[in-house]
């Protein structure tokens, strides 16, 4: 799921700095995590798994880290739909 | 005088919550003192025979807003600082705003080593306390000023020579005198400082206080910084009316749906954009914000589609489009949107609206005279809230300041504001569209040369334009696009180039390296013919 993240925050965050150089605790708002960004990621992510990301799932701190982002997506997405994409 | 707003309250209500920041609110005696601590610090800071301004480099903590009345309570005009922009941006404000002082938080001050080297003559430089809001002196020199910041984590700070006699009271105050002095972008590739006088402020504060009732208990929410001129409105029109500011950790939209619900917050304002990221990430729910009464949008052009969403969610607020140019102090019209108005779906967009109390609007031709009734023109802005001019007396904006009498008219002097308006029966203003090339995103003023500047210095582009792109159907520009030929650097480069000049809303989102340009008739730049290219995608491929 990580590695999933850190490929839609490369295609879709536009952050200050490279993802590769982010550990998956750092902060992602920190790193230039715009609004604009936020909702490219969020449309990358729905987009990636055919999902919705339940209004209340949808926080401030889902979009914080790499770990926060995939702690949340394993929950929502369907096993099966992240395994193809491995 | 502005901090009356906040002082006299102080007064009759000591103990009733003024600001709730960083997980606690402070009553308004508790801010006041602070604040009397740091104007008594401040007046005895001063040198002799310089401006009365004093920067403010500081997130937004307790100690920034105490700092922020304390300045004003010391006679002096705050001249604020945005932390989140680039090092050479700060230095270029601090160098221009002729302050002798300067006040830091603890945050800040380590930003400064990248600030100071960048300075021709640094202010004194004074460190916000955390507890008791005393300042330290951090120091003028550079050198110096390295030595203090490492005693500075060793808690071992001088203190500045403090004489509790020293009051305001000291010092005569007239309302002509600057207030806060705020920088906006400037076409000449630097930025452009506008100080407001109490006057200005105190015009713009009374009028809103006519606009919004009293509500008690009432809590404001403050979202953006303190670097552009909603800030006042949040402040000053809370204080006045005896409420409490809520400043919320960060100014992210999905922060803010949280921070609405958790403190039902009464009145908000932003920019449009902020409610549409919000209803983007699925916060504008049926009766989620039942606490709100008033919304203020600016900055930007409003949908109706926008206001609808907002309404959903925010059934019991009043909803008011407000306009202005920081030149004329936060807004000169506002237009309160009914029910009826926004059942009609031919207003794709809300007007302007009317002139707030005490200020008038004209709409004129190039050649100053007015229009006839309902015929497009330039606006005009004339009334006491607008600014005696810009920071700089060889700005060549203050050309748009200019004094005549108009028939039927009161205001001697107007601004002319460059925006492109014509008035409508029953809807008042109605923008359509810029006369220059300041555009906004996301409610934050460029000026496309000033980005060209920064582009054509760091690239030595033969030709360069800079345009808004993708611009939506209400007219709101979602970023920019730079062009240029003949470069000497890369994309990376230029990029790279503009992240440390300017701030984050205004770097290009990419940079388009072509062979030539399209030119007009005069041989400039076409950037008409651009955002043309742009739409069939001629040129974005």
């Amino acid at each position: 799921m990580k590695t999933h993240v850190r490929r839609i925050l490369r295609e879709a965050a536009c952050l200050d700095v490279p993802v590769d150089t982010l550990d998956d605790h750092d902060d992602l708002y920190a790193a230039g995590l715009s609004s604009l960004g936020t909702v490219r990621v969020m449309m990358a992510i729905e987009d990636e798994f055919a999902i919705e990301i339940p209004g209340a799932q949808i926080t401030h701190e889902l979009f914080e880290s790499i770990d926060s982002l995939a702690s949340v997506l394993a929950h929502i997405v369907p096993e099966e739909s992240s395994a193809t994409r491995t | 005088m502005l901090d009356s707003f906040f002082f006299d309250t102080a007064a009759r209500e000591p103990d009733l919550p003024a600001l709730w920041v960083d997980e606690r609110s402070y009553c308004y005696d508790e801010l006041a003192s602070r604040a009397h601590r740091i104007a008594a610090d401040v007046s005895a800071a001063l040198p002799p025979g310089r401006a009365r301004r004093c920067l403010l480099f500081a997130h937004r903590s307790v100690d920034a807003y105490a700092g922020l009345l304390g300045i004003l309570k010391a006679g002096c005009a705050y001249v604020p600082l945005n932390p989140n922009v680039p090092a050479a941006r700060i230095a270029a404000i601090i160098g221009q705003s002729g302050a002798p002082v300067m006040l830091v938080d603890r945050r800040c001050a380590a930003l400064l080593a990248e600030v100071v080297p960048l300075l021709d003559e640094s202010p004194r430089i004074f460190l916000l306390y955390d507890e008791g809001g005393e300042a330290g002196q951090v120091s003028q020199d550079s050198d110096e000023m390295h030595l203090a910041r490492t005693a500075l984590a060793d808690g071992d700070l001088t203190r500045p020579p403090h004489d509790p006699l020293v009051t305001e009271a000291a010092m005569p105050r007239a309302s002509c005198d600057e207030a806060y002095i705020l920088f906006t972008s400037g076409s000449t590739g630097a930025p452009k400082g506008v100080p407001l006088s109490h006057e200005n402020a105190c015009a713009y504060v009374a009028g809103q206080l006519h606009l919004i009732d009293r509500l008690p208990g009432a809590r404001y929410i403050q979202l953006c910084e303190l670097s552009f001129d909603p800030s006042v409105h949040d402040m000053f029109v809370c204080w006045a009316h005896g409420a409490c500011l809520y400043v919320p950790k960060t100014v992210e939209p999905i922060y803010n749906a949280a921070f609405i619900k958790e403190h039902a917050i009464t009145h908000w304002s932003s920019v449009p954009s902020v409610a549409a990221f919000m209803q983007q990430f699925r916060k504008l729910q049926p009766d989620e914000f039942p606490s709100l009464r008033v919304t203020l949008f600016g900055g930007e052009p409003l949908p109706r589609l926008l206001v609808q969403a907002w309404l959903r969610a925010a059934p019991n607020s009043r909803v008011l489009n407000m306009y202005g140019p920081t030149e004329t102090t936060v807004a000169c019209t506002a237009f309160e949107v009914t029910t009826e108005f926004l059942a009609d779906s031919r207003h794709a967009v809300m007007p302007l609206g009317r002139a707030l109390p005490g200020m008038e609007l004209l709409i004129v031709d190039a050649a100053l005279e007015p229009v006839a009734p309902g015929v497009g023109g330039e606006l005009l802005v004339g009334g006491p809230q607008v600014a005696s001019g810009y920071l700089s007396a060889d700005e060549p904006g203050n050309r748009r300041f200019i004094s005549r009498r108009y028939p039927g008219h009161s205001a001697s002097r107007w601004y002319r504001s460059a925006d492109a308006a014509r008035e409508v029966a029953g809807e008042g203003i109605v923008f359509q569209g810029r006369m220059d090339t300041q555009i906004k995103i996301r409610g934050n003023r460029i000026e496309l040369e000033e980005v060209e500047h920064v582009v054509r210095s760091c690239s030595q582009a033969a030709l360069c334009a800079v345009i808004a792109w993708p611009v939506d159907e209400a007219g709101r520009a979602g970023g920019l696009i730079a062009f240029v030929t003949h470069v000497q650097a890369g994309a990376t480069q230029i990029l790279q180039a503009c992240r440390q000049r300017l701030p984050a809303y205004a770097v290009p989102q990419r940079v388009v390296m072509l062979d030539t340009l399209p030119l007009n008739v005069n041989g400039k730049v076409d950037r008409r013919a651009l955002a043309g290219q742009c739409m069939t995608g001629d040129v974005l491929t």
